[in-house]
């Protein structure tokens, strides 16, 4: 079905250029042409214009038959039903009345008919303003009819400020593409007819259209370019995404397409056109004929190629957006500043490759720009290029593997951690140590390196290359592949978990005073509590400051009281209290009794919360790992990140209310920053 | 006549286009859920609950809830909304202690389906 979707596609999207293209073409190009040839060409351009608006019409017809089709595949799509089976009028019915793109496909239905009525009863043109009103009338339909289209794909996958930009720049993609792609093929007529003529007057005429045409294809070719970067950097996002994703790829591969075509339509405005227009049209009309013969040809070949490039549009339309895919790092080194800024020799190197490339360019440039083949200038140019650009590059390296730009896609969240650390202990910490600090009882012996699994997770590795590492195992060393022991997910699940667990470490410094720089993520959680089902931590982001109480009873029931009195007072400064019971959950309501009873609780989910909160129990007085205490409250701001913390017998803490609102009172007067990153794959 | 009728067309599309629909991502993605994915719950849910970064379609977009076996257990009343269009839910019978996969299926405005599914589980009470 995907095939088939791929070639409707391809069909309609044709069939629109063409439309756009064949109406453009005799507005901008075709009939000042021949005005400019003067009146005697009269005869050629009504046939002109007929065999165009018959090329018209059938590109309609075969845009509603393909918009038909289409129709049918996204009522198979839509009820995940065999096409045969889908093909009712009752499932193509609901398409069509009860979803989005039904209602697109019903405006663009009118659109087609409203072009054919036009199109197949013409009424008598009067005068030149009639003419030109047809036609600038079939512009507009098969324009609106291609626009009309972004309503109903990827184009809209911006959301906020940037949509209308991504909307309007998919549209006018989409316009450029219809007036040059769709010219060339009236173009390569119109050289053709006037390479067989003998009549020096259609050499004019072939002249005025390609002066006219190169314009027009000048100002589409910088429309879309500037439309194309901005929908790749919407669509695709960055360089992983664009060589390790099939979205990607299909982009790549248009744009080895579109090159050759580019090309060719540099060699035609450079080099053939202006031959052309040096020729006076009474002498030497044999050689304007042949130019105008090999013109011909070129266009033909480019129309080839764009009608390949639509077929990769149409393949790239079905593909989920690179931004939303997982990237295949093709490569066995990935290019790191980070790594490698404090590195000796690595500014020289970056100059040598800076300065070397500049060079090359620049010979490369005085080659192409004086006109004639200068092999030395070539040559130099790419011998400065191989020897200098590898050097930065070779300096810059560092080792990546296929999942070194996978997101996570297990959400930074309690069970996925929690269950991480089950995993942890069962199959890692017998040889990194039950803390993380590479000291377990089987590395302990060993000189080797024991890595620090606590250590900040620095740019040198990112979670594609733990995830490759724990699932692979590292050769030469005493790390195991756990590729048939632990499911993908519990191997994301152990990522998760050593993210926090160097978060913790990191987080030691946490006090009860809150920490001005926000950089610890809170691990996200979904909690029911009494009331709401399905809240999360996450929930909370932008609107409220949590102020998260993990307790025990019988020992923190004074303070839980104290907290519920105070709830009006932590409620002024935009802040809630979320209390998590650390032991006993089930039965929490029933100890509880009317006690603190205005005071949210989290019971369900309330062990995984505990065990990821619990992690972060490390402090920079204790060494190592402390036991667990029975008391622990953080503060998250509004952005999503862990502020403050407070243990009881801390410091400065929080026994004292006055203290944490005051804390509180300073987060409420932050100016408000950017939202903690959030992992979304699918 | 011709002249006229042009702009009149012109001045429709015009508007059309201003007034296009708008959609969010191009494919829709599970933002959360309740019970939350991998979940073990103290007390059986009355409703399992969908929530989406992105319109649902209600005519194609489906959730059911399945047991061990693989017997169906929801009760069928799948319902978009009614107050957010992002939300797909279904009600559940008192639900035995045990582990459910919930499986869904949902066209999202854009035209395109996302299918997944995931487990919770419902903890023996002490
Ligand atoms: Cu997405």
């Amino acid at each position: 079905m995907t095939g088939l979707l791929i070639l409707i596609r391809f069909v309609h999207l044709g069939a629109l250029t063409l439309l756009i293209g064949t109406f453009a073409f005799l507005l901008l190009v075709g009939r000042p042409a021949f005005r400019r040839a003067g009146a005697t060409r009269a005869p050629d351009l009504e046939r002109f214009d007929r065999l165009l608006l018959a090329v018209a019409e059938w590109s309609l017809l075969t845009a509603f038959a393909s918009a038909l089709a289409w129709l049918g595949l996204q009522a198979a799509i839509a009820s995940g039903r065999p096409l045969g089976e889908a093909l009712t009028l009752e499932t193509v019915g609901t398409v069509l009345t009860g979803t989005n793109f039904g209602r697109v496909w019903e405006v663009r239905l009118a659109l087609i008919a409203l072009l054919a009525w036009f199109l197949f009863f013409r009424e008598h043109e009067q005068d030149d303003r009639d003419w030109t009103a047809v036609r600038l009338e079939g512009v507009l339909l098969a324009g609106g009819l291609a626009v009309a289209l972004t309503w109903a794909g990827h184009a809209a996958a911006t959301t906020g400020r940037w949509r209308l930009l991504h909307q309007g720049s998919d549209a006018l993609h989409l316009l450029a593409v219809g007036v040059w792609l769709g010219g060339l093929c009236p173009l390569a007529v119109l050289l053709r007819w006037a390479g067989r003529s003998p009549d020096p007057s259609w050499t004019a005429v072939a002249r005025e259209a390609t002066r006219r045409f190169s314009l027009v294809g000048l100002g589409s070719v910088a429309v879309l370019v500037l439309t194309g970067l901005v929908n790749t950097w919407t669509l695709v996002g960055s360089v992983p995404r664009l060589v390790g994703t099939p979205y990607g790829r299909l982009l790549l591969l248009k744009l080895a397409l579109l090159l050759p075509l580019i090309g060719i339509a540099a060699v035609n405005l450079l080099r053939l056109k202006p031959t052309l227009l040096a020729h006076t049209p009474e002498g030497g009309a044999g050689t304007s004929a042949a130019i105008m013969r090999r013109l011909a040809r070129n266009v033909i070949a480019e129309a080839g190629l764009g009608a390949a490039v639509l077929l990769v549009v149409g393949a790239l339309g079905i593909t989920p957006p690179a931004l939303h895919a997982q990237p295949t790092w093709p490569f066995a080194f990935r290019l790191s500043w980070e790594v490698n800024k404090d590195v000796p020799g690595v500014p020289l190197a970056i100059g040598v490759g800076v300065a070397g490339a500049l060079l090359g360019a620049a010979a490369l440039g005085s080659a192409a720009l004086s006109g004639r083949l200068r092999p030395w200038a070539i040559g130099a140019g790419l011998a400065l290029w191989a020897g200098t650009i590898p050097v930065p590059l070779r300096y810059l390296a560092v080792d990546a593997y296929p999942t070194t730009y996978l997101r996570t896609p297990v959400p930074y969240n309690a069970i996925s951690i929690a269950s991480g650390q089950h995993l942890y202990q069962q199959n890692c910490a017998v040889c990194h140590g039950a803390g993380g600090y590479g000291d377990g009882p089987v590395l302990r012996g060993i000189a080797s390196t024991r890595p620090d699994l606590t250590a900040p997770h620095t740019a040198l590795h990112t979670a594609g290359d733990l995830f490759w590492w724990v699932t692979n195992g590292i050769p030469g060393t005493q790390m195991p592949p756990f590729q048939g022991h632990l499911t993908e997910q519990d191997r994301w699940d152990l990522i998760n978990f050593l993210r926090a667990l160097s978060a913790a470490e990191q987080a030691r410094t946490l006090t009860p005073l809150v920490e001005p720089t926000p950089w610890c993520v809170a691990p996200d959680f979904t909690f029911g509590s009494g009331v709401g089902a399905g809240q999360t931590l996450k929930d909370f982001r932008g609107r409220a400051i949590i102020h998260l109480v993990l307790f025990t009873l019988p020992g923190s029931l004074p303070r839980l009281e104290r907290l519920d009195a105070a709830a009006p007072q932590i409620g002024r400064w935009g802040a809630r209290t979320l209390a998590v019971p650390m032991r006993d959950a089930p039965r929490i309501y029933r100890r509880l009794g009317a006690r603190a009873a205005t005071l949210p609780l989290a019971v369900e989910g309330s062990e995984e919360i505990v065990e990821t909160y619990a992690l972060f129990r490390r402090t920079l007085a204790a060494e190592g790992v402390p036991p667990v205490p029975s008391h622990m409250e953080f503060l998250v701001d509004r952005q999503g990140y862990l502020r403050a913390r407070w243990i009881p017998g801390q410091d400065g803490g929080w026994e004292d209310l006055s203290r944490l609102l005051h804390e509180i009172g300073w987060l409420d007067n932050e100016a408000p920053k950017a939202a903690a990153p959030d992992e979304h794959v699918h | 006549m011709t002249r006229t009728r042009f702009w009149w067309i012109g001045a429709c599309l015009a508007a059309l286009l201003l007034l296009g629909p708008t959609s969010g991502w191009p494919h829709a993605y599970l933002v959360k859920s309740a019970p939350a994915r991998r979940a073990v719950l103290l007390r059986a849910p009355t409703r399992v609950q969908l929530w989406f970064n992105e319109r649902l379609e209600p005519r194609f977009s489906r959730v059911s809830v399945w047991d061990r076996e693989g017997k169906q257990v929801d009760s069928g009343d799948v319902q978009v909304g009614p107050d957010e269009l992002i939300r797909l839910s279904v009600g559940v019978p008192p639900l035995a202690p045990g582990t459910y996969t919930v499986k869904f299926r949902v066209l999202s405005v854009d035209g395109h389906v996302v299918e997944d599914q995931f487990p919770f589980t419902i903890r023996e009470s002490q």
